[in-house]
């Protein structure tokens, strides 16, 4: 009977150091960001229109180039901190992009440009890593974010959907505001992220992984 | 709608159509496109096709130098079986046997594939003769000839001198089934009239020369023909079609050809606007963005393709439209207007 009270007492001291902490100064635990999301031109291949020549080899008929340009949309992202600086996150953005295919090399038709709406949804969870090395100051820190996910792309007409395979990396710039005392969030704040944005399949006329670059700004509560 | 070079005779309800396919050196347009029948029973156009499968025929037990008759049954049979395999159509043949009777161009109501000797015909390597009924639009005879006035051979890989019966079998039998025309080629003018360059459909009006088999293989233009005419399931729940309207000046025109490209897949379907309002429909499609073409007939035979006297446009600019249009799994486009100006 002995031993108990000694095991007692050690779990009820193993304890008391988080608990105590939380009660002092618990950091944030949960992020959200909301912010606008640029999505450059991203080159999705495709064939080109060929016939079956006189000695067996393909003959041109015209070439083709086929590129999405996502343009101005906006992205979110929720955030649950796993450990010191490691976040994992789910984020979703959104774009009305647009697919363009450059018609070139006819015999006689001009050059043309045809083109095409898209609305195009990323669904990713990643993760976002902000080292205590990469302070740049107080309020200023460096993070490098990285994920993969879903990509659906509905067809302007919308009679169709397509879909894909999403990835990114990147990295960026959290500027924190002066943290509030006693409010409904601990801290706030606005984030700066390069990423290049990769999606494979989708509208895509290849099976290649094709990469477009992005900017996201976003200001982030946690909690 | 109804194409038919020569003379469309009329015997009591029957109508005989005769198909020259495969012509040697005669003109043939830069476009693409496969084409049905169309043939315009009580006010209304019905579209050719036979009513029941398989459709069964017989061979003409005579050879040629170079193909005996067993070597030429097993030739066209390869090309039946080609056309069979379409995975997405459900045409179905039977072999009948060997005749000695009905001959090839009889009106017998028999079926028949054969030799003839026809050295008048000297750019005809092969011809294929329709007899529909005219109350309903239904195929109830087709045979075909096969020209023995010119060099044939069955060899695996051809035979330089001589033409392959193969190759043009499928040809004529694209025909036997329904399928008229395609003008998914290139062509280039020589000294003795037109030469095929390339092409990508074997219901291209021309054939290659002497040797050449790369045509014993459908296309993607005609495997959406035979599966337009005789579709399986798959066919209507898997692809998709895309219509629309040709317009120059507002005004719809007739006979000018429509190409739908898919970027993805590399292949080229088409057809032809085939009324006064310009209006089109290319069927077989394989779900996803398309850039649609359309261009006249401007240096060709029309009559290889569409009837000579029906008004067909001429006079405008091959143009390449502005949008991709999105072609829906099982369903349709949705109209859409291209417009055209003035060469």
């Amino acid at each position: 009977m002995r031993p108990a009270p000694v095991v007692t007492v050690l779990l009820l001291a193993g304890l008391a150091v988080p608990f105590g902490l939380e009660a002092q100064e618990a950091p944030p635990r949960l992020a959200v960001s909301v912010g606008p999301d640029w999505l450059g031109e991203a080159d999705v291949g495709g064939a080109d229109a060929t016939l079956t020549g006189a000695g067996g080899g393909r003959v041109d008929l015209f070439r083709t180039a086929s590129t999405v340009t996502g343009g101005v949309g906006v992205g979110a992202a929720v955030g649950v901190r796993v450990a010191g600086g490691l976040w994992t996150e789910l984020t979703a953005r959104y774009h009305s992009a647009r697919l363009a295919t450059r018609i070139t090399g006819d015999i006689e038709a001009a050059d043309e440009t045809a083109r095409e709406a898209l609305q195009q949804l990323h669904v990713d969870g990643g993760l976002l890593w902000l080292p205590e090395k990469l302070r740049l100051a107080s309020r200023l820190q460096l993070f490098v974010a990285g994920g993969a996910g879903y990509l659906r792309q509905l067809h302007g007409t919308n009679t169709l959907a397509e879909t894909g395979r999403s990835y990114y990396a990147g990295s960026g710039l959290i500027v924190s505001l002066p943290e509030r005392q006693g409010g409904t969030f601990k801290a706030s704040g606005v984030r700066l992220e390069l990423r290049a944005a990769g999606s494979r399949g989708g509208v895509a006329f290849d099976d290649r992984l094709h990469v477009a670059p992005a900017i996201w700004a976003s200001l982030f509560l946690r909690f | 709608m109804t194409r038919a070079r020569g003379a469309a005779r009329r015997q009591r309800s029957w109508i005989a159509l005769t198909l020259l396919a495969a012509l040697l050196l005669a003109d043939a347009a830069p476009a693409r496109a496969y084409l049905k029948f169309g043939v315009p029973v009580n006010g209304r156009t019905v579209t050719l096709k036979w009513p029941a499968e398989p459709v069964r025929y017989l061979v003409f037990e005579q050879g040629v130098d170079g193909v005996s008759a067993t070597e030429f049954r097993d030739a066209v049979a390869r090309a039946f079986a080609t056309w069979e395999a379409v995975p997405s159509a459900t045409i179905q043949y039977a072999y009948d046997g060997f005749t000695r009777t009905s001959r090839p161009g009889d009106e017998d109501f028999v079926n028949t594939l054969g030799f003839d000797d026809r050295p008048e015909l000297d750019r005809v390597l092969a011809s294929t003769t329709l007899l529909l009924d005219e109350s309903t639009g239904e195929l109830v005879e087709s045979d075909i000839f096969f020209n023995s006035a010119f060099a044939w051979s069955v060899a695996a890989g051809g035979e330089r001198t001589r033409f392959d019966l193969e190759t043009i079998a499928l040809h004529e039998i694209g025909h036997f089934s329904g399928l008229g025309h395609s003008a998914l080629g290139e062509t280039e003018l020589t000294g003795a009239g037109r030469r095929v360059t390339a092409t990508e459909a074997v219901m291209f009006p021309i054939a290659f020369g002497p040797g050449n088999i790369s045509n014993r293989i459908l296309r993607a233009d005609d495997i959406a023909g035979i599966s337009d005419l005789y579709p399986s399931e798959a066919f209507n729940d898997d692809t998709g079609s895309l219509s629309g309207r040709v317009t120059w000046n507002g005004q719809g025109i007739f006979g000018a050809h429509v190409t739908a490209f898919n970027p993805r897949t590399g292949l080229l379907v088409g057809n032809f606007t085939l009324n006064a309002d310009g209006q089109f429909s290319i069927a077989g499609l394989v779900p996803g963005p398309h850039i649609v073409r359309v261009e006249p007939l401007d240096d060709a035979e029309v009559a290889s393709f569409l009837e000579e006297d029906a008004g067909i446009e001429l006079d405008f600019r091959a143009t390449v439209h502005n949008r991709l249009i999105v072609v829906p799994r099982g369903g349709d486009s949705g109209s859409v207007t291209i417009r055209v100006v003035s060469k």
